[in-house]
């Protein structure tokens, strides 16, 4: 028995065969761009360390001399909520989301920031004397 | 003994056939007693008339459980192939509903696409687990992407269209579902090479079928034109006639000689005396095994054992401790040793190690420690083990509860049994199924089938 070679490919396969590829091309770029984009809320206490995705809603209580200080992460943003300090400057600095953004609850040292995947040591950045 | 392999010429100068016996998943089914009654479905003798209607399939239930069978034989093979990730398959056992767009109305197209994931899921132990859910997922929704493929493209598709358009929504749907059940946000990071590799396997695969299409008289038939697509149909009385090692080696113009064929032989006798011996090793190993097997099938009803499976799978989902969850892996896993059987405890621990480290790429929680860039977080670190156990949990209580004994109710039951009855035919099949001639080697196995159920149905 001999085999045909014909392989009949057609208009439409050609058309499906582009879409498929460009569907993986476009998924890649857009995990790329996700990755590279992805915010993190980094929270230090005095002991413990905790990162947290921006995006993902959590509550953390994050322990200090003075006791927990509980931070509210909700669509896309981090706030301070409760904290056991005498003038609340943390919980009135209210929500951040940008990256660099901080937060800091100094009677409880209790630091709050947002960091991104790709820039998180770029200007505008934290350093130590800022704490 | 029954022995399923499959033979492959690596190349046309050298004709080493290399032999494979089927990986261990597949061959617990290959221990059911099936002697040798169920052969009279096979007569190398019976010539086929091409040009009769449909080969007798009349009755679309009978085509439809022979094409199930025939997925299930296809995964039994893809089972023995190396693939580069667990979750990374080339989908050959698609390629019977592949061929069957044309074949099948769709009410049996789509009981074709539910009985290949049942019955793969019952060959493998799988049916209580994710990998099942996943399976039934994307099967379904590949079998109604390449329906509607084929129905809105008309006469300017092919086959390999249909089969792209089929493997990306199949492959679309499992990374969606593999984002929220197992691996969290990280999936994302897969989904591109994931996506590629269904559109690469995809591709393949509907050459193939597309190829397969054109030169197998079998799906001509079945397809009721009464030629088939290709320009030599002339070739046909061939067909149906066990065609001996030489003759296809003439056949296929080659440069192989009487000399080679005589060499083939030779290394064909000594690479089946080395499977003998292995299998004879492996059968000591495995005595063990399949004396608890014996012993767990006389004691437990298939049907009381999927009953209770279920039960405890619910009350396995809601647990949240972790500790728990580990508690019950553990039990399944005796529970698994108990039925006898196969399990391996190193792919179990690789899963789970894939499964928290997908997990641990997202930080989140507490920060344990750190190793250089990456950060180990309490949180995604219990949640990817919780993940983990769960699917590892799932599996094992799926392997112990399904038995291959276990029959579904009613007509689509009744399918799934006729399906498992032509699979133990097909790998009893006598022929053989080389990679060089694969086009014929599965025409004719079709063909034969197909004479045993016409048969059958004039008897």
């Amino acid at each position: 028995m001999k085999l045909t070679s014909r392989v009949h490919v057609r208009f439409l396969d050609i058309l499906i065969f582009a879409l498929a590829a460009l569907l993986v091309v476009g998924t890649a770029l857009l995990v790329l761009d996700r990755q590279s984009g992805m915010r993190y809320v980094e929270m230090t206490g005095e002991k413990d360390e905790f990162i947290a995705p921006l995006d993902k809603d959590a509550d953390y209580d994050i322990s200090g001399p003075l006791g927990m200080t509980h931070v509210h992460i909700h669509d896309g943003k981090a706030s301070v909520t409760e904290s056991p300090c005498n003038n609340k400057l943390c919980v009135l600095a209210g929500a951040i989301s940008e990256p660099n953004q901080w937060i800091a609850c100094l009677p409880n040292k209790v630091f709050v920031r947002i960091t991104s995947n790709g820039n998180s040591k770029d200007v505008g950045g934290v350093d130590a004397s800022a704490y | 003994m029954l022995e399923v392999w499959m033979r492959a010429h690596t190349s046309s100068e050298e004709p080493p056939v290399l032999e494979a016996p089927v990986g261990p998943k597949a061959s617990h089914v290959l221990e059911a007693p099936a002697g040798p009654e169920a052969s009279p479905l096979f007569s190398s003798e019976q010539t086929p008339s091409i040009g009769q209607t449909s080969l007798g399939h009349e009755n679309q239930a009978e085509l439809t459980a022979l094409l199930a069978a025939f997925c299930f034989f296809l995964s039994a093979i893809e089972y023995m192939l190396p693939k580069p990730l667990p979750f990374m398959r080339i989908g050959i056992a698609n390629l019977p509903i592949l061929l069957a767009v044309d074949i099948l109305p769709f009410k049996w197209f789509m009981v074709l696409a539910a009985a290949k994931v049942v019955g793969m899921s019952i060959v493998s132990g799988t049916l209580f687990s994710y990998v099942a859910l996943f399976s039934l997922c994307g099967t379904m929704i590949a079998a109604i992407a390449m329906r509607a493929t084929r129905k809105l493209g008309k006469g300017a598709i092919s086959l390999i269209g249909v089969s792209i358009s089929g493997a990306m929504a199949s492959n679309a749907i499992q990374m969606l579902m593999a984002r929220y059940v197992i691996f969290g946000e990280a999936a994302w990071l897969i989904a591109p090479i994931f996506l590629a590799t269904g559109l690469a396997t995809g591709t393949l695969m509907g050459l193939f079928a597309e190829f397969f299409a054109e030169n197998s008289h079998w799906y001509a038939s079945a397809r009721g034109i009464g030629n088939a697509r290709s320009v030599n149909n002339q070739n046909n009385s061939e067909v149906g006639k066990r065609p001996t090692a030489s003759e296809f080696a003439i056949e296929d113009g080659n440069s192989e000689t009487e000399d080679n064929n005589s060499d083939t032989k030779a290394i064909d006798n000594s690479g089946k005396a080395a499977e003998n011996k292995e299998s004879l090793r492996k059968n000591i190993h495995n005595q063990g095994r399949i004396a608890r097997r014996k012993r767990y099938e006389e004691y437990m009803e298939p049907w009381v054992a999927a009953v209770l499976g279920v039960v405890i799978a619910i009350f396995f989902l809601l647990q949240k401790g972790i500790v728990v969850k580990l508690l019950y892996l553990i039990l399944f896993i005796f529970w698994t040793w108990i039925s006898g059987k196969r399990f391996s405890l190193i792919s179990t621990f690789a899963v789970i190690a894939g499964i928290v480290l997908a997990n641990l790429l997202i930080p989140s929680g507490r920060v344990i420690f750190k190793i250089g860039p990456f950060v180990i977080t309490e949180f995604a670190l219990i949640d990817g083990f919780s993940k983990a156990l769960t699917f590892e949990g799932l599996m094992y209580l799926s392997k112990a509860a399904i038995m291959s004994g276990l029959r579904f109710p009613g007509r689509f039951g009744a399918i799934i049994a006729q399906a498992f009855q032509y699979y133990d035919h097909i790998i009893e099949y006598r022929g053989k199924v080389r990679a060089k001639t694969i086009v014929q080697d599965i025409d004719d196995l079709l063909q034969t089938m197909s004479n045993g159920i016409d048969r059958r149905t004039q008897d």
